[in-house]
């Protein structure tokens, strides 16, 4: 149920506004952060103002109440008689919460949701617990944090929103996760009754270009409602963050014997029985079958596409080096294989297959949320990590999730699988392994040939970054967690990429800000997992939303930052260097707005500065190993640790 | 108007010379041959500052080894001062010729000759520092791992 109406109309909401901004400049914004006498001092000069630029509504303008001022300079007193029972309805919005599974909410405080914070933080037993509440320094981290989740898990982590100034910060994180297909389900506090320019009739407006649904229920049995479908559909491919408004007084609205009601099944659909058995068919026919691998949805698709690649002997390609969810990229199938590039049936699942291609539904196919066509233009040009997401043209594409496509063409291959088939492609498996093994070593015997290059120079050149890095964690659970783009992307060479989650890929827009508050994301995924989490953060993204790593610090998250520190934005220095070039007029400024010098960052100041455990700079690549075991016990011992590192640009 | 590249960051062929073209293109030819490389007549002191102003270690890194690594050995562009400057100029006065984004032009205004002989003269500083692969037990480990059966 999604409220169309409410008590404002355009006319008065206009004057709404107005109020806001004079009660803002006059007393109230003013009041926010400079108390009483800084009101005084500015009344005079700064009502003329207002009253100039806002005529003629302005003369309309109510002051706001007293019990307005002093609730948002947080004078509030609590009330003398409390109640000593209460059914409130967040306590059963968290329930629902609970029941989905979700583990996490990240939030920054806002004075639109205090109902719903309240039933996370006191609700249950123990309280605070599925979800816990976590606390973010910026509605992007927030947001950044699902998002990393949500790759690190296949599923989706809450982000709760302050009202219109909330979803405004948060617009970015939206953004990236919307292109980079990542479950998540946001929450939006509004408050109709409070801070005007906090409210809007339409507050999911602000998105809807780049959310997929969202709704703004008005009553309580809705709003339970709306929650589970808003899961629902994040996860139902083109997953993508969806947004639920909910009112203030809905959150605090008594609830007595009221039930959650039961959650809906989440239905993917897949090829149907006849395709499931015509794929089956031609695998099993192959001499040599090959099944391409792209990102699939959730770990459990990958746990399918070993099972099936192992039932029928077919080599695989892989995008584990791109991003997550897809083919272990050290499997013995995984590989060119033995028979070299003859395929006689090649299958794609979520990329391309000359005989059948599985290709689910892209975000783009939502063409009604978008009118500005921001999502659409971007997603002309990317998709998956830089991936045209056109899917090549070929009769052969079917539009159909090739995760929920798994199970019925695996039973189809089980069912039909002779005695004769199965010694077959047993051989024909040993092959593969053999070949795909020779391959992979010489692949990285000729990457680690070319590492050398700058291995003892300072600063310290990015291959070391990563190759020393090796040899500490090969044996233990680690997701590496932020893009590696800007800083080599040598795991790509060097690192076997063996989980789903191996490596989350990169921010899915390319903006800058997400490396950090994804890696938090990551974290948290990784907390009761038993793993830890490496984030290669290049200094240009840190700088964005530091604050994500006091929350990190709070949450005692295991997440070892190396900083990738190349005191620049590196893309943008040689982007301007070169037009400085091309317009000959003085090569030696390029560096002017592009680069982190005069002074240098202190990253690891700034960590300490947030609580974190840190060391560096450092410049030395001798020193690095040493670094990396103090870091690697830290977040082991499950506290986050950064190590700031002077590197080469790229 | 023809553009030299595609995509957004196409650069106006108008204006183009197609000698400097193939002067650029013979450069780039006898890269890979075994050829004695010239004299140096800058101060490679003075150029190492001006390898670093003009941003050359953007893409080249400090040392020139990594990104876009600086090959002395082989490349036609860093043969000698002459053919360094002509493929400063060229590229710089004759619209670029050669289709990349990564490496800016170096008008005369920007960097003068005497400048663009500092330059080369650091440049020839370089030396391949990359040791013997046996010589790094890293990534010696690395390719172990490589050959180790599979394991998730």
């Amino acid at each position: 149920m999604t409220k169309s109406t409410d008590d404002h109309g355009p006319e008065s909401g206009r004057r709404d506004f107005l109020m806001s901004a004079a009660a803002g400049a006059a007393t109230g914004a003013a009041a926010l952060v400079g108390g009483a006498s800084a009101v005084g001092a500015q009344q005079p000069e700064t009502m003329a103002q207002v009253a100039e630029a806002a005529e003629p509504a302005v003369v309309d303008v109510p002051a706001p109440t007293e019990a307005q001022l002093a609730r948002e300079e947080g004078n509030v007193r609590p009330p003398a008689v409390t109640r000593g029972a209460m059914a409130p309805g967040s306590d059963l919005m968290v329930d629902v919460l609970r029941e989905l599974g979700i583990e996490y909410v990240a939030s920054n405080p806002g004075s639109s949701f205090e109902g719903l914070q309240e039933s996370i933080i006191n609700h249950g037993n123990p309280p605070n617990h599925m979800p816990e509440f976590i606390t973010a320094l910026h509605e992007m981290s927030a947001v950044d944090m699902a998002h990393g989740y949500a790759k690190a898990t296949g599923k989706p982590m809450v982000a709760l929103i302050h009202g219109v100034i909330g979803l405004t910060n948060a617009t970015m994180g939206i953004y990236q996760a919307y292109y980079d297909r990542a479950p998540v389900v946001l929450l939006v506090g509004r408050d109709n009754t409070f801070i005007q320019t906090h409210t809007a009739d339409d507050i999911a407006g602000l998105v809807r270009s780049f959310t997929k649904w969202d709704s703004h229920p008005t009553t309580l049995q809705g709003s339970f409602e709306a929650i589970h479908e808003a899961y629902n559909r994040a996860m139902t491919p083109p997953c993508a963050p969806t947004l639920v408004v909910l009112d203030t007084e809905l959150q605090k609205e008594e609830a007595p014997g009221m039930q959650i009601p039961p959650l809906p099944a989440l239905e993917v659909a897949g090829v149907g029985a006849e395709q499931a058995r015509e794929i089956a068919r031609g695998l099993l026919a192959a001499d040599n079958p090959r099944i391409n691998v792209g990102r699939l949805r959730t770990p459990e698709g990958v746990a399918r596409a070993v099972e099936l690649a192992e039932l029928v002997g077919a080599c695989t390609s892989s995008r584990a080096a791109n991003g997550p969810n897809s083919f272990p990229n050290r499997h013995p199938l995984c590989g060119p294989g033995a028979v070299g590039e003859e395929y006689d049936y090649v299958l794609g699942l979520e990329a391309p297959g000359e005989q059948t291609a599985l290709l689910g539904p892209h975000i783009r196919t939502v063409t009604d949320r978008d009118p500005t066509r921001i999502g659409l233009g971007g997603n002309r040009m990317m998709g998956r990590g830089f991936v045209p997401i056109t899917p090549p043209p070929g009769e052969n594409n079917v539009d159909v999730d090739a995760e929920a496509s798994l199970a019925a063409i695996i039973e189809e291959v089980r069912r039909t699988l002779t005695a004769g088939t199965s010694r077959e492609i047993e051989q024909r498996s040993a092959s593969h392994a053999e070949a795909n093994r020779a391959a992979t070593v010489a692949r990285v015997t000729a990457a680690a040939q070319a590492k050398r290059a700058g291995w003892n120079g300072s600063p310290i050149a990015t291959a070391r970054v990563y190759a020393e890095l090796w040899p500490l964690i090969e044996d233990e659970d680690w997701c590496l967690s932020s893009g590696s783009r800007f800083s080599g992307a040598h795991h790509a060479d060097l690192w076997a990429l063996d989980k789903p989650y191996s490596f989350l890929g990169s921010s899915g827009a390319g903006g800058i800000g997400y490396g950090l508050g994804a890696s938090v994301g990551a974290a948290l995924a990784a907390k009761e997992r038993g793993r830890f989490v490496i984030n290669i953060q290049n200094d240009g993204d840190i700088n964005y939303c530091p604050g994500a790593l006091w929350t990190a610090t709070h949450h005692r998250l295991p997440m070892l930052t190396i900083m990738h520190n190349n005191r620049a934005w590196h893309q943008e220095l040689m982007f301007v260097a070169y037009m400085t070039g091309v317009r000959g007029r003085g090569t030696d400024r390029g560096h002017i707005g592009t680069t982190l010098r005069d002074p240098y960052i202190s990253y690891a100041k700034m960590a300490e500065a947030y609580g974190m455990a840190s060391e560096g700079p450092i410049e030395d690549p001798a020193e690095l190993v040493a670094a990396y075991r103090r870091g690697i016990e830290t977040v082991k011992g499950g506290e986050p640790y950064l190590i700031d590192v002077i590197t080469q640009p790229r | 108007m023809k553009s030299i590249l595609s995509g957004p960051r196409a650069i106006p062929l108008a204006g183009a010379i197609p000698l400097a073209g193939a002067i650029l293109v013979g450069l780039a030819a006898t890269a890979g041959a075994q050829m004695p490389m010239g004299e140096i007549t800058g101060d490679a002191e003075t150029g190492k500052q001006l390898y670093y102003d003009h941003a050359c270690y953007g893409c080249h890194g400090y040392t020139g080894e990594t990104g876009h690594q600086m090959k002395l050995v082989g490349s036609g562009f860093l043969l000698n001062e002459q053919t360094f400057i002509i493929y400063l100029r060229l590229r710089a006065e004759q619209n670029p010729i050669l289709p990349s984004e990564t490496m800016p032009n170096y008008p005369e205004n920007a960097l003068s000759d005497n400048e663009a002989k500092d330059l080369y003269a650091y440049i020839r500083t370089f030396a391949d520092n990359a040791p013997p692969l046996e010589e790094i037990p890293t990534l010696n480990a690395i390719i172990e791992s490589a050959a180790e059966p599979y394991s998730p």
